[in-house]
């Protein structure tokens, strides 16, 4: 069964303060990492366990941040990605709200393996509650000495900020958010030069998830092992995964890495809302493949098993589709909102995201022709490998997959038409 | 009247802007203290944080209308902005949607406000709160497992505020 390990607090909502935090323990790795261990050795235990970037692309997080100049003049500065977005993940909002002291903890250890005295907390401008959360839970950490000059004594200092968003899926993309922070536009810039080298104002930035910089306090508490027992060889760990739509009890869950999908679905979830049969899943966010009720059955959650059935794990929402759902309808939702959310700086994106849109409005309305579907099928190959970011190949994904496994449903609108 | 920062709002710009190496990062937090009064971002606001944080108006202009949260229109007294992606729509969100064009004698449309300016409906792209939906922002606060029952029962008592 699925159960908080890592993030202990998430067991709870109404204990978000720094007593309850400091009851379960918190804080205790902070102490080890300023005390019992140098930075290089915060860096190889995070290497060691094998964490990687849980916002969605998986990137080892000890190794990201190993790409920092060795000497710089420069600040560098640590930022914390906390504008998710991704459809059907919801993850990141709990830890902000119910374990705010784990997000500042793992920061300030983090911030001192990368040796940053400045950090930011972007967090998406709707989330008005857990940036209450965070506000409270900065201001105790300051009043308890957490965070702030000479910390516990430590002679390291480290302030944190929070940055409200204005309402952009693609600032989560770490260099549209870094261009936001700055007070630009949300556009994503090219890469290289990476966030490490020339990152927020031109200084060596590292951009971690709310999830993983919340990961590194247990880490540095038990130690890499620990935390690599709890998963797969492949996968260490453990992850939070969201999952709604048509489930019977949706809500975050943290699960062993390597658990087999159906039986999380079926004891921890439920099943299927109100007894219907499954038809789809969406496995890693509204940017991955789909999978068929068929594939699911021999899915197991972690980075490798979804790569094999050709899907990725991404930020770790998983979208139940039960056997009511008409699949193009399901997918032409999703293609308004790529269509929505491009920034607009890459034609292949800014256009492919549109014609998405609109084909599939036309055969949605009983006006479309078996070559619309042929026409869906080749915009793949104008928006893949052409485009700064990833957000382009995002809204292929749902198309081709459900082209591939549910085309029937597809040609059903054209032929009734 | 011309929008202009007030005594206690530009204590708060100063604190904000001692977070920041560059006056420019304000700019979105600025945006949001000013909506937040003003119910919107006109041409009178933007001049306001362009002064204040020393930028051309053209660079908070191309800000404004790259984020959705920043209002180019004035809007009612009470906003209300339903999240419309797949996970919100597999659970209800479109009999919310309907409610709302019917009792705000929006016809076809899917955004806008009633004659009497009370509320102001939009369609908005995920909210990240997936597994609680329908879910829709009233007045810059969430509510989940939205019905329309409930939704209606909101409604009235903010009309009767």
């Amino acid at each position: 069964m699925a159960e908080f390990i890592t993030f202990p607090s998430l067991a709870y909502t109404d204990r978000a303060g720094l007593d309850a935090y400091l009851e379960l323990g918190g804080y205790r790795s902070l102490r080890k990492a300023l005390f019992d261990m140098q930075p290089e050795q915060i860096t190889q235990v995070v290497k060691d366990s094998g964490l990687r970037g849980r916002g969605g692309a998986g990137f080892p997080t000890g190794l990201k941040w190993t790409f920092l100049p060795k000497q710089t003049e420069k600040p560098v500065y640590l930022v914390c990605n906390a504008d998710e977005g991704e459809p059907g993940t919801f993850k990141d909002r709990d830890i902000l709200r119910y374990a705010p002291h784990q997000l500042i903890e793992g920061m300030v250890i983090a911030a001192r393996a990368i040796g940053s005295k400045v950090s930011y907390v972007y967090i998406r401008g709707e989330f008005t509650e857990p940036w209450r959360a965070m506000e409270k839970a900065i201001a105790e950490a300051h009043e308890s000495g957490f965070l702030g000059k000479n910390i516990l004594g430590s002679g390291f200092d480290h302030e944190l900020y929070l940055h409200p968003g204005g309402g952009a899926y693609i600032c989560g993309e770490e260099t549209a958010l870094l261009n936001s922070l700055e007070g630009r536009r949300g556009e994503p810039r090219t890469k290289p030069p990476f966030p490490a080298v020339e990152g927020l104002y031109g200084c060596p930035t590292i951009v971690n998830n709310v999830e993983t910089l919340a990961a590194v306090v247990p880490i540095v508490e038990h130690g890499a092992q620990w935390y690599v027992d709890l998963g797969t060889e492949k996968s260490p760990g453990t992850k939070l995964f969201s999952i709604c739509g048509h489930v019977q009890k949706p809500g975050v869950y943290e699960v062993k890495m390597g658990t087999p999908f159906m039986e999380f679905f079926e004891q921890d979830c439920g099943g299927v809302l109100n007894g219907k049969a499954l038809k789809a899943v969406i496995p890693g966010g509204s940017s991955v493949p789909m999978l068929t009720a068929e594939e699911c059955k021999t899915l197991c959650l972690d980075y490798e098993s979804c790569v094999e059935h050709g899907t990725m794990l991404g930020s770790g929402a998983i979208i139940v589709l039960d056997e009511t759902v008409n699949i193009p309808h399901a997918v032409h939702n999703l293609s308004k909102f790529y269509s929505h959310e491009s920034c607009g700086q890459c034609t292949p994106c800014r256009e492919g995201t549109r014609w998405y849109e609109v084909v599939l409005e036309r055969v949605l309305a009983g006006q479309g022709s078996m070559e619309d579907l042929d026409l869906l099928q080749s915009l793949g190959n104008q928006i893949n490998f052409r485009t700064i970011c990833a957000l382009g190949p995002a809204a292929v994904a749902p198309v081709e997959s459900s082209l591939a496994k549910f085309r029937s449903e597809y040609e059903a609108l054209i032929r009734e038409a | 009247m011309a929008f202009e920062f007030t005594e206690s709002e530009n204590q708060q710009i100063d604190r904000l802007l001692s977070c920041y190496p560059s006056k420019m990062s304000a700019t979105l937090p600025l945006l949001h203290l000013a909506q937040k009064r003003n119910g919107w971002i006109g041409p009178d606001v933007i001049e306001a944080v362009a002064r204040r944080l020393e930028l051309t108006k053209i660079h908070v202009a191309d800000v404004v209308s790259f984020y959705s949260m920043y209002h180019r229109k004035p809007v009612g007294r009470h906003v209300i902005s339903v999240c419309r992606t797949l996970c919100c729509q597999l659970v209800g969100q479109e009999s919310l949607s309907d409610y709302l064009r019917e009792r705000l004698g929006l016809g076809e449309a899917m955004n806008g406000t009633d004659e009497k300016g009370h509320f102001t409906v939009e369609h908005v792209e995920c909210l990240g709160a997936c597994g609680m939906g329908p879910v829709a922002i009233i007045d810059g606060e969430y509510h989940e497992h939205l019905t329309v029952d409930k939704l209606a029962a909101l409604m009235d008592q903010l009309e009767a505020s």
